[in-house]
């Protein structure tokens, strides 16, 4: 813009579709919500008062809603590295160029056409202890799958959805790192006596850092967005609310309960755990990430 | 002017004069389709988008924009969140003069500030068509109602004929004693699932209690304050829940999780399942699976209770202020719902019972009662009209949504081994209380009406 080919008025028109959809749509609802969390709402509006810190008080008093948050947090965790290691398993198998490399590397894109929710949707035959893939050993094992009732079993029916719909993104980003690692360096590697495995962790690891860390940082985040839909059409927060994940408790509290209060005291915490968490991920890897090559 | 000339020139005024005819009729024949729209006043009808349901009302609002000169109703469909997306209009001021409520919301709908009375829309109606029960629910603490009961279900029992017979047993079980009975014998004939459920506060909590006349919260089941507390253990409700926990252990009862199908009512249909106590409105769908095979009647007693009316589920529509202007067109609207046909078309399309005595009469006139689309309305009316009791009006407890789901979620635990039935309910009332007195803080300084 300072170049004067771009006027500064010019540079403002352009970015405020953007601004204005934020702003609409992403500040004003946290605003409403900060502003909620401290007071009580009734439903219908019009009966507002203030609380203080009531209703993180009351959230917090609740034993339950700690364990929420634990609970969220560890999913997010493993969540995210899960993805990211099938992601980079096959992003390195694309990249080796073996047979069948552009056909997967085409199809592996697919779930991204489908909506979270729909993923879930397509888990829950596949995984149906009754009628999906494990039915014929349950028939001879009962209970050998069983997430409608194994606490063990639906989270791990949510962590599958989750890496297969999750898979497209981390797998695109991976592997554009890997094949951007000149050839020479594999090459100078393996004239040197290096291994396969041994070049994997001295030449691509830490060369595509910078694309490691975009996609933890993602993904990490993407793990508490997306548990909401997973939850919603998987689990509904069973086997006996033991998958309710704060998104969903969130939506309970709001949604079936009308308390808009609580629920924006949960927001706020959501926010708390999203920020601290990517505070967290740029603290710790932030200072490795290697850009130049 | 030659006449040629004369001709031609007339030809090219008559040209002239056609398309300004044509302009002309274009313009009145656009004002004369635009008038109607315009003189005619409109309101807006939120429904729930229940395929079935959304076809019945939305011939209705047709046949009633037909009928009227004045006022035009727009019937939409807003999926299930209806209650969520007037609450979200209701504070943008820009919500609609009608939204159809599910009973459980009616607690938060008395206390909105945001609805007008139906019996002050429509004075003059005969709101005493409606069975006493009904009225109770969705009225005030003077008996006025307050929303039009639109959609009207209640628990009945179902019964697989071919099932019993292999156990001579000819009739469904009257009271739970009887139905322990009938379990053993279905158990000993290698019977996997016996009575399905699935836990729904609804069917085994609400529905019971209210035919027991046992109440699950004090102040009246919340009619009389918003200070109410949940009292569930002690009596009858825990024996009952302990006995739902006994008959799963025992393989007596099979939960949503223990049928193939995953679901209670589909496992029923399927024919898997003995006995399933499930709402009235879903008999069209058995009956379709299942024809001569489905036995069905009043829900099971206890022995030594004498029964009371059952609670009415389902729906009824909610007028919301801030549309003063089109007020006779909503009471013409709900008065033109009122009418015996449109309850038959509902009744008839869902499954769901006509909601007046002027309905079922309708229904009894034309001959339909043993129509199996139509055969539940007079078992329904029976259960609805039985004595009343002082627990047998409704629920009036805040939050109460969320209520149901802890309490399912509690008793399922218990019915999974997780612990007993004491402990679900005593968690069950402790987390209940705690939306009571979160409902009555932001309520404070507020009464029921």
């Amino acid at each position: 813009m300072g170049n004067g080919y771009f006027k500064s008025w010019q540079g403002y028109l352009y970015a405020s579709p953007c601004v204005i959809f934020l702003i609409l749509f992403f500040i004003t609802p946290i605003i409403t919500a900060f502003y909620w969390s401290f007071h009580l709402e009734s439903p219908f509006g019009g009966h507002a008062q203030y609380v203080g810190w009531g209703n993180y008080i009351s959230l917090f008093e609740d034993g339950e809603f700690f364990n929420i948050i634990i609970r969220t947090i560890i999913y997010m965790v493993i969540a995210g590295v899960t993805v990211m290691t099938v992601s980079l398993a096959l992003a390195l198998a694309a990249d080796r160029a073996i047979r069948g490399t552009t056909v997967a590397g085409n199809v592996l894109l697919w779930p991204k056409a489908f909506s979270v929710a729909s993923v879930g949707v397509i888990f829950v035959f596949i995984l149906d202890p009754r009628m999906g893939l494990m039915a014929p050993i349950n028939e001879i094992y009962p209970d050998f799958w069983n997430p409608r009732t194994n606490v063990t079993h639906a989270w791990i029916s949510l962590y599958i959805a989750n890496i297969f719909g999750n898979i497209p993104f981390n797998f695109v980003i991976l592997l554009a790192g890997l094949q951007a690692i000149p050839d020479t360096l594999h090459r100078a590697g393996a004239l040197d006596g290096a291994t396969p495995w041994r070049r994997l962790w001295d030449i691509q690891m830490p060369l595509i850092t910078p694309q490691l860390f975009v996609t933890s940082l993602i993904e990490i985040n993407q793990g508490l967005v997306s548990s909401f839909p997973l939850i919603e059409t998987m689990t509904a927060g069973g086997p006996n609310d033991a998958t309710v994940m704060i998104t969903y408790k969130m939506y309970e509290t709001g949604f079936v309960g009308l308390d808009l209060s609580g629920a924006a005291a949960q927001t706020m915490i959501v926010l708390l755990i999203g920020v601290t968490i990517a505070l967290i991920q740029f603290k710790l890897f932030g200072k490795h990430i290697k850009y130049e090559r | 002017m030659s006449g040629m000339e004369n001709m031609q020139a007339s030809s090219k005024l008559n040209e002239g004069d056609l398309i300004m005819k044509k302009l002309l009729t274009a313009v009145t024949a656009t004002t004369m389709l635009a008038t109607p729209a315009l003189a005619k006043q409109s309101f807006e009808f939120w429904t729930i988008s229940y395929g079935a349901l959304f076809e019945a009302t939305e011939k209705a609002c047709k046949d009633f924009n037909a009928s009227q000169s004045k006022y035009e109703v727009k019937c939409s469909m807003q999926g299930y969140a209806v209650m969520n997306k007037a609450i979200a209009a209701y504070r943008a001021k820009n919500h609609p003069a009608l939204i159809l409520g599910f009973e459980t919301d009616t607690t938060d709908l008395l206390m909105s500030g945001a609805v007008v009375p139906v019996n002050k829309i429509s004075p003059k109606a005969d709101w005493n068509s409606y069975p006493k029960s009904v009225q109770a629910y969705y009225a005030d603490s003077k008996g006025k109602l307050w929303g039009q009961p639109y959609t009207g279900s209640t628990l009945a029992f179902y019964g697989n004929k071919k099932k019993l017979a292999a156990v001579g047993v000819k009739e469904l079980p009257k009271t739970w004693e009887e139905f322990e009975v009938v379990a053993q014998k279905l158990k000993a004939n290698g019977e996997k699932c016996i009575l399905t459920s699935d836990m729904h506060a609804w069917r085994i909590l609400e529905q019971f209690i209210s035919r027991h006349n046992v109440a699950i919260a004090t102040q009246g089941n919340g009619y009389k304050g918003l200070d109410a507390k949940y009292k569930l253990t002690g009596g009858l409700v825990e024996k009952h829940m302990a006995n739902y926990v006994k008959w799963r252990k025992a393989g007596m009862l099979s939960m949503n999780e223990d049928t193939k199908q995953g679901k209670y009512t589909k496992a029923f249909n399927a024919g898997d399942c003995a006995l399933m106590e499930a709402s009235i409105g879903s008999y069209a769908g058995m009956y379709k699976a299942q024809g001569d095979n489905l036995l069905f009647g009043k829900p099971m007693m206890y022995k030594g209770y004498k029964r009371h009316n059952q609670f009415i589920g389902g729906a009824a529509i909610w007028a919301l202020d801030g549309h003063e202007g089109v007020q006779d067109g909503v009471q013409a609207f709900l008065d033109f719902l009122r009418k015996p046909q449109y309850q038959k078309l509902v009744t008839g399309k869902t499954g769901y019972i006509p909601m007046t005595s002027a309905g079922l009469k309708y229904l009894e006139d034309a001959g339909l009662t043993k129509d199996p689309q139509y055969a539940t309305a007079k078992l329904a009316f029976d259960l609805l009209n039985a004595p009343a009791g002082e627990n047998t009006k409704g629920i009036r407890l805040g939050f109460y949504g969320q209520f149901r789901k802890a309490f399912q979620t509690e008793i399922k635990k218990a019915a999974m081994g997780e612990q007993t039935a004491k402990q679900a309910l005593v968690n069950a009332e402790k987390e209940g209380n705690k939306l009571l007195s979160r409902f009555a803080q932001i309520n404070t300084g507020k009464k029921l009406p």
